[in-house]
């Protein structure tokens, strides 16, 4: 569904990425973890085309989408819900929703998954009139996955669903994330810094350090690689 | 008491004017953070719209002033100068989107410069009476009415008034219920978020330079209505005094805009009236030093820290 | 280094103190561009101050000059010839008289810098240009000061020695101030403020010194200005003298003295240039009135730099920052 082949990026003269390579099956939930600054969230900027790809090719649903622009890389059908939520505070819990489906016009296809974000999110229902800046950041962050939700995704990247929760709240998100895949068969490629959950809920997990995959396998034998629980899951 | 009423609706005529040019500075702001320097100038632009194509369409709808006629060319002069906001953000704003902000302003001050040194090369320097769309006259106020028939109401301040309230009723609409106007307000939160939305942030950006430049370009036609004298540096002054609107309303807040527009119009009109005309100019200056010494976001703006 | 650049200053005067006794063998015609060239010198290093090394931006550079020239003017006329005819006593009193412009224009500078540098620079250039057009409006209505009428009267004091050894003190200042521990403040709210503010930096300081201190070199070439001419305007200080002064120091190069210095020169010589061209009569009627108006050219010239060449034609804006400065 999505794969990126010997990506490069640079900011200015340093580079962030030094050629990776992943891959994304139809279906799946894969993750990416890593440390603070080993190049993740610059990942899904460059998939997303909000970063430029300084080399390597990046192919979506078979078509390559390196380089295009944001909106573009969105209308092919892949969503993000970006690092730190980036909900529109200025807007309600409604408008933000409908935001996400800025590029759809089917009216009947929109309210129909209105109402299953509501069904998932009951939160986002209650406020739904308030503006988003009043939300909680748990909230928020449900705000932000219903959102990409909304442009109807063939896969969705988050980043980072867990930052600055509580803890209580990321669990929830997390359960939720593992039922929009089930009941969508939606694709999702899922960055996280809490290695310990993202290898929990995903079947596939790469290991990224300054720019680098040095590793990759199934999420269940990731857990149990010695380097791996060292280095991420605290022993 | 009569005299001060009067002096507030010939105050809120020209706030309206005000008004109008000022949203334009604001949106801008709004989305790109920035300030347009040439955006009095293209109000300066849609004066001359009128200037040239008026007679013309007065002449579609018959001989002589006419509603209809005076109503198109606010129309041609609005479509006009939203086209002229266009292509000079894309011209020249554009290609700079990831610079400095300082250079994008210089830009823009260049565009300024250049719109009124071309306009005096093209139109001449001298000012030129602008044509006669309505007829202007004062409105008969019966005397049954008591006090109030005391005040003189033109035609010309009924209608700037009327126009520019139907005008920010559309803009209100516009902003708040369609697509576009939620895209703009995305935009000007976050563009990061609003392109991962799927909104194509280049094609919002020269939307609401449109939008801007011909409700610059409708205060164009509205003033030269009211005061029919232009000339290719009317837009220096009445720039700077929106500009301040803007501020005073709290920059990147659309109704605080509006609401700033009318307040430097009446404050204008009261100085005039009751201290002196020279303090005219001068006065609202003080006003725009007052603000950004206490309250920097505007009387309706809420504070927003750069974002590092 | 500091040292060094204090001999050479020395030295730089003692020359122009030499050169000034030849400089009354020159055409008049050629004398006036030439003491523009010095005046534009002086308005345009002092206003790099500002509008290069710390980033921000001024408008209304003429409004500064303004009360300079209006205010050394007053006291020349005041009390530069009530107190006999010796040379050196009117020589005094002229040179006190400057920097009681150039101090009046500092006052003016700090009065205008403090609330409005504390924010961003768009706002700036709208306030300075606001102040510009302010200044003028008052002066046009100030009796005292000849109001519409303009103020003469003045003695030519302005020699070619004065004028030079002014612009050679401005660039003196400026290049070892810039190099100081103050010009790194002056650099770091330039180049990140946010940064600098972080840093501990009290940018806002930085910002108002600069921009008193191109206040007060505006008003000294103001004052050298009102003493060549002998006669002074509201309208010589408008909007477009101090885009002229702008143009200078982006076409030099923001923060680059050296630069602005050979932009300073090459605009005063311009507008003699084109007036010549504009008398051609074989050219199309057009170009000789795109000619006549210096303003085209220079908005032009603006846009064409920022979209093409930001640094100016000399470099040294975004570019790779030179750490000789000095």
């Amino acid at each position: 569904m999505l794969e990126i082949k010997d990506l490069v990026v640079n900011y200015g003269s340093i580079g962030a990425l030094h050629g990776i390579s992943l891959k994304v099956e139809k279906g799946s939930i894969v993750t990416l973890v890593g440390a603070n600054g080993a190049g993740k969230t610059t990942t899904l900027r460059t998939i997303s085309g909000i970063v430029p790809a300084k080399s390597g090719t990046i192919t979506f649903a078979g078509e390559e989408i390196t380089n295009l622009p944001p909106h573009r890389i969105v209308g092919r059908g892949l969503a993000q819900s970006p690092e730190g939520r980036m909900v529109f505070s200025n807007l309600t819990v409604m408008e933000n929703l409908l935001m996400g489906a800025y590029l759809r016009n089917d009216k009947e296809g929109i309210a129909k998954d209105l109402t299953y974000i509501f069904a998932i999110f009951p939160r986002l229902k209650e406020r739904e009139l308030q503006t988003a800046g009043t939300l909680s950041g748990g909230e928020q962050q449900m705000l932000a996955i219903g959102r990409a939700l909304m442009s109807k995704p063939q896969c969705l990247m988050l980043d980072e669903p867990s930052l600055g929760i509580a803890p209580l709240l990321v669990k929830t998100i997390f359960e939720k994330i593992v039922e929009i895949n089930r009941e969508l068969g939606l694709t999702i490629l899922l960055v996280e810094q809490n290695a310990n959950l993202a290898l929990e809920v995903s079947h596939y997990g790469y290991v990224l350090e300054t720019g680098r995959i040095i590793l990759e396998d199934k999420s269940a034998a990731l857990r149990e690689n010695e380097e791996v629980r060292a280095a991420y899951l605290g022993g | 008491m009569i005299e001060f009423i009067q002096q507030l609706l010939n105050g809120l005529g020209q706030g309206s004017i005000y008004a109008l040019i000022a949203l334009g500075y604001t949106m801008v702001f709004g989305v790109l953070r920035f300030i347009n320097f040439a955006h009095g100038d293209v109000f300066m632009l849609g004066a001359f719209a009128g200037f040239y194509l008026g007679p013309k369409t007065l002449r579609l709808f018959g001989e002589g002033p006419s509603y209809s006629g005076a109503f198109a060319a606010l129309v041609v002069a609005m479509v006009l100068c939203a086209v002229i906001g266009i292509v000079i953000e894309k011209l020249c704003y554009r290609p700079l989107r990831d610079r400095p902000k300082l250079t994008v302003l210089i830009t823009a001050i260049g565009v300024s410069l250049f719109l009124e040194n071309a306009g005096q090369l093209v139109f001449g320097a001298n000012p030129q009476s602008f044509p006669e769309l309505i007829v202007d006259r004062a409105l008969e106020i019966p005397e049954s009415w008591g006090a109030i028939s005391g005040l003189t109401i033109t035609v010309s301040q009924v209608l700037v008034f009327g126009v520019t309230l139907l005008l920010l009723f559309v803009l209100r609409y516009v902003v708040l219920k369609t697509k576009m106007g939620m895209a703009m307000r995305a935009l000007s939160f976050n563009p990061v978020a609003a392109s991962l939305m799927g909104i194509n942030n280049d094609v919002v950006i020269s939307f609401t330079f449109g939008l801007g430049s011909a409700l610059a370009g409708a205060a164009g036609i509205l003033t030269s209505i009211q005061q029919p004298s232009i000339d290719p540096l009317m837009g220096v002054n009445a720039g700077l005094k929106a500009f301040v609107a803007a501020v005073l309303g709290g920059i990147g807040n659309l109704p605080g805009a509006a609401l700033g527009g009318l307040l430097i119009g009446v404050i204008e009109a009261l100085v005039v009236g009751y201290v002196s005309p020279t303090y005219r100019d001068a006065i609202v200056f003080g006003v725009l030093i007052l603000i950004l010494i206490v309250k920097p976001t505007g009387l309706l703006g809420v504070s927003e820290r750069e974002k590092v | 280094m500091f040292e060094r650049s204090k001999i050479l200053l020395v030295a730089t005067l003692l020359t122009f103190a030499g050169l000034s006794h030849f400089a009354g063998g020159i055409s008049p015609y050629y004398f006036d561009i030439l003491i523009g060239i010095g005046i534009n010198i002086i308005l345009a290093v002092g206003l790099n101050l500002v509008n290069g090394y710390t980033g921000q931006f001024s408008l209304g550079h003429a409004g500064f000059m303004a009360v300079g020239a209006y205010a050394s003017s007053w006291l020349t006329l005041k009390y530069g010839y009530s107190m006999g005819s010796g040379t050196l006593n009117t020589t005094t009193v002229f040179v006190l008289a400057l920097l009681g412009g150039g101090l009046g224009a500092a006052l003016a500078g700090l009065i205008v810098g403090v609330p409005s540098l504390r924010l961003k620079g768009d706002y700036l250039a709208i306030v300075t240009l606001g102040v510009n057009e302010i200044s003028k409006g008052v002066l046009q209505k100030a009796e005292p000061l000849g109001a519409q009428r303009g103020l003469g009267g003045m003695e030519q004091h302005t020699n070619f020695f004065w004028t030079f050894a002014f612009a050679a003190i401005t660039i003196y200042v400026v290049l070892n101030l810039v190099g100081s521990t103050y010009g790194r403040g002056f650099l770091a709210v330039r180049d990140d403020e946010i940064a600098a503010e972080a840093m501990g930096i009290n940018t806002t300081k930085y910002k108002v010194l600069a921009f008193v201190l191109a206040a007060f070199f505006a008003g000294i070439a103001g004052g050298l200005y009102a003493h060549f001419k002998q006669f002074i305007h509201p309208e010589g200080f408008n909007f477009l003298r101090s885009v002229d002064i702008v143009v200078m120091v982006i076409l030099g190069g923001m923060g680059n003295t050296a630069g602005v210095v050979v932009a300073a020169t090459l605009l005063t010589i311009l507008p003699e240039f084109l007036r010549a061209v504009s008398r051609y009569e074989w050219l199309p009627e057009w170009l000789r009135h795109v000619a006549e108006n210096r303003m085209i050219l220079y908005s032009l010239l603006l846009i064409v730099l920022m979209l093409t060449r930001p640094q100016g034609l000399f470099g040294n804006f975004t570019g790779k920052r030179n750490s000789k400065l000095q």
